[in-house]
């Protein structure tokens, strides 16, 4: 009978040790245990300015503190014709001379096409593959088209762009208008291939990102529901793509259809493709194999340096994110509460750890809030481009981070949201989500207005 | 007796001490919507108006040299070329709103100026009316390419070595500046994109500014940021890598006095004057609390103003024969720099509370 008190006392101890254990794990996802203002755990700055976004990481040591400066300077830094005593090699197509022109203020830019401080561009590429799964491009174009040139060159071609508004009603009466964009190619260099198939995209934000790099792959995974086997109605897959330096197929992070696997690709493909700049990483001129390549200055040498890629893949790998605001208003609480109870939750992941990172610990083991499951989701007709890219397909995005988005107004004067810039305001933007996100949106046009107006508030804190 | 007497006489000394304390406090007399109204109307409204001037002129010069041209003529569009920077480098001290958003500073001020394309553009365009000019890339238009051309590759432009196309850029290439100039007064005009209304109604109703801290820091911000821009960009770069090239104005040799201006801007700003007008200041703001920290700032922006006026050879040669000089402004920008980052902003954060 001793022996019974005997075990079963050990097993009480084990129990007490287990459930000790469960409460503690259940710590770390108790919202309350943590400040709410952290979106970028170390890696969140609180000084809100114009210029927020361009706010290094802490904890940058001298070194590294001189290599994102240098970045920030490239950044910003606007490119010439070659030959030049410095800063040649745009072109001879480009779509704009500056990271900055496009990235305004590190953050969003202005949708439209040609001028100098438009960000958008449109990608182009005929039906079927290339040999690592990707787009196939389109001959005499690429894959992405240049709309502008130096002198002696031609633009690929002009895209313009027009929109026809759109009425909503909600059902309490209250009115929203949706922009509804058409391009138009004109004057192509060459005449465009049959069957070709398009997609616009507005330069994103570049804060964060360095954050996002670091997610674990499991973690990005364990979000996904091919199947929708929770019957949520959200499945989410990741994309698998082809990174041209390692020669490898990644999981996808970056690019509207995270398309890029990582920010040192990232960042030289922009070079290369926006700007017409080659380097290490992507070493072919964006016209190789057109008859424009002829007004290229026959140099064996590429046009940046490996060191000013790399400061420039390390800028934007350092850039800090912004700290909520209001976080303790009942109005933005009450937002937040009706964003999981709407499941907007389901894409928009608010909170994440990212990995171990030995080089940089403000970004290592982050308890942070990107609102985004880096995944690809089917997001509707309305907003479909068509044009798959590796494992997306026509009517697939993969979920924008949302941290720094109640910030646009401040950074930019006018705030634009979407892959193509087409919503002005937070609403217009949900009301633009069907497919996997039409549940959502859906209840949030049945929401009461006061509702309505947390949820933006809420937006608004982030 | 003698107890109470010793304990009342204590109570007493400590009423005396702590009375005098109260009275000699200093009284906050100017209130931070003050401060944002005045900075609006008295400097930035003003100063915008006065460039809009500035650039009509400039523009209105290069008509002259291309109709008549002569030296006179010459030496009158420099002058305005001159007169025009003189105004837009000090704007460059408030570098806040439409002139950030809209992209109107690296439109009308890019440097270096890109010469091989801006030679292919003169030798094959047809047409050098504005709407050309305006759509050209930013490092061939604005205040440098015009300066390039009035000046000279080498300084040694001439009535007659300025071709007929090069005279017809450079009416465009004015005109084009001074359409940024009026397009952006019309961004802050009450009856335009009307700006200042979200400085004004800051923490009132502003959706830029929420608070009137948030509005107050912006434009301490501004100050900041060309400090850093000047002390560790315009002059850092082409010095530290002993570097003519680099220089912002090296045509006409307007560097030195483009940095000094951009100081001069920033200074207005804290000062809140601007052409003889005063108004309630950052400055009155800071010495109503801590007045150490205001004299530190005036001191620091005169030092700073000073040690630009030591460097006396153009900023070109200077890198290479007065490195003493440059360093010398270099730190005396820098210092002021981190102070405005740091107690300034302190200070703004610590006091401004509505």
């Amino acid at each position: 009978m001793k022996k019974v008190f005997v075990i079963g006392g050990m097993l009480a101890l084990v129990m007490c040790c287990v459930m000790c254990r469960k409460a503690d794990q259940s710590a770390l996802s108790d919202d309350s245990k943590f400040d709410a203002r952290l979106s970028g755990g170390a890696a969140t700055f609180f000084d809100i300015s114009s210029g927020t976004f361009g706010t290094p990481i802490a904890g940058l040591n001298e070194r590294d503190a001189y290599v994102h400066n240098l970045g920030d300077k490239l950044f910003e830094q606007s490119y010439v014709a070659a030959p030049a005593p410095r800063f040649g090699g745009l072109g001879p197509a480009y779509n704009n001379s500056s990271c900055v022109n496009c990235h305004h203020n590190d953050g969003f830019g202005v949708p439209s096409f040609g001028a100098l401080g438009s960000s958008l561009l449109m990608r182009i590429s005929i039906p079927g593959t290339d040999e690592h799964g990707g787009p196939a491009v389109a001959p005499g174009f690429g894959g992405q088209l240049q709309n502008l040139a130096i002198f002696g060159a031609k633009p690929e071609v002009t895209v313009n762009l027009t929109y026809t508004e759109q009425a909503f009603n909600f059902p309490d009466g209250e009115a929203a208008s949706l922009r509804v964009p058409q391009y138009a190619l004109v004057s192509p260099y060459q005449a465009l291939p049959a069957g070709h198939m398009l997609s616009p995209r507005l330069g994103p934000p570049v804060f964060g990102l360095g954050l996002l790099e670091q997610i674990p792959e499991s973690t990005i995974l364990a979000f996904a529901d091919p199947t929708d086997a929770n019957g949520d109605g959200i499945k989410g897959h990741a994309n698998y793509v082809y990174n041209p330096y390692t020669k490898r197929t990644e999981l996808g992070r970056f690019g509207m259809k995270a398309n890029t696997s990582d920010l040192l690709v990232q960042v030289a493909t922009a070079f290369q493709q926006d700007m017409g700049l080659t380097s290490y990483v992507q070493p072919q001129e964006s016209v190789h194999g057109q008859s424009q390549m002829s007004v290229v200055p026959s140099v064996t040498t590429t046009d940046l340096a490996d060191s000013e890629v790399n400061a420039v893949a390390f800028y934007v790998r350092t850039l800090a994110v912004p700290a909520r605001r209001n976080v303790t208003e009942a109005t933005v609480l009450r937002g937040e509460a009706l964003f999981k109870q709407l499941n907007c939750s389901g894409c928009h992941i608010p909170t994440m750890y990212t990995g171990v990172y030995v080089p940089l610990p403000t970004l290592s083991n982050q308890r942070i809030h990107p609102y985004t499951d880096m995944l690809l989701h089917d997001i509707g007709a309305g907003l479909a481009d068509n044009r798959p890219d590796y494992l997306a397909s026509g009517t697939e995005w993969r979920t924008p981070a949302l941290w720094g988005r109640g910030l646009f107004e401040k950074t930019n004067g006018k705030p634009f949201f979407l892959h193509d810039g087409r919503a002005r305001t937070f609403t217009e933007a949900i009301l633009w989500h069907g497919g996997e996100g039409k549940a959502s949106r859906d209840k949030f046009t049945q929401l009461p207005k006061a509702d309505r107006a947390a949820l933006l508030a809420f937006l608004q804190s982030l | 007796m003698k107890k109470l007497i010793i304990v009342m006489g204590l109570v007493f000394t400590f009423f005396a001490c702590r009375k005098p304390t109260e009275n000699t406090m200093p009284v906050t007399t100017v209130t931070s919507q003050a401060v944002i109204t005045d900075f609006v109307q008295k400097v930035a409204l003003p100063q915008y108006a006065g460039l809009l001037t500035n650039a009509t002129l400039l523009n209105n010069s290069l008509k002259a040299l291309n109709t008549t041209p002569n030296n006179a003529n010459l030496q009158a569009a420099r002058d305005a070329w001159r007169a025009t920077r003189h105004s837009w480098e000090q704007c460059e001290g408030f570098l806040i709103g439409p002139v950030e958003d809209n992209n109107y500073d690296p439109d009308m001020d890019t440097w270096p100026v890109d010469y091989h394309q801006l030679d292919s553009f003169i030798t094959t365009s047809t047409s050098f009316d504005v709407a050309t000019v305006h759509s050209l890339e930013q490092s061939l238009k604005g205040f440098h390419p015009l300066e390039f051309i009035l000046w000279g590759r080498n300084g040694d432009a001439t009535v007659d070595s300025i071709t007929a196309k090069e005279k017809l850029y450079m009416v465009s290439l004015s005109q084009d500046i001074q359409n940024s100039v009026d397009s952006l007064n019309y961004s802050w005009a009450s009856n335009g994109g009307n700006f200042q209304a979200l400085l004004l109604n800051a923490g009132s109703g502003s959706t830029r500014f929420t608070t009137r801290q948030e509005a107050v820091l912006a434009i301490a911000a501004c100050i900041t940021d060309i400090c850093d821009e000047v002390g560790n960009g315009k002059l850092y770069e082409p010095f530290s890598l002993y570097d003519s090239t680099k220089t912002e104005s090296p045509f006409s040799h307007n560097s030195i006095t483009d940095f000094t201006n951009n100081m001069i801007g920033a200074q207005n700003v804290y000062l809140c004057t601007y052409n003889g007008q005063t108004g309630n200041s950052l400055s009155n703001l800071v010495s109503a609390k801590n007045l150490a920290l205001d004299t530190k700032i005036k001191t620091q922006f005169a030092a700073a103003i000073s040690a630009l006026g030591n460097v006396t050879l153009n900023f070109e040669p200077a890198i290479y024969l007065q490195r003493t000089q440059l360093q010398n402004a270099m730190t005396a920008i820098t210092t002021l720099h981190a102070t405005l980052d740091g107690e300034l902003k302190t200070f703004i954060q610590t006091y401004v509370k509505d």
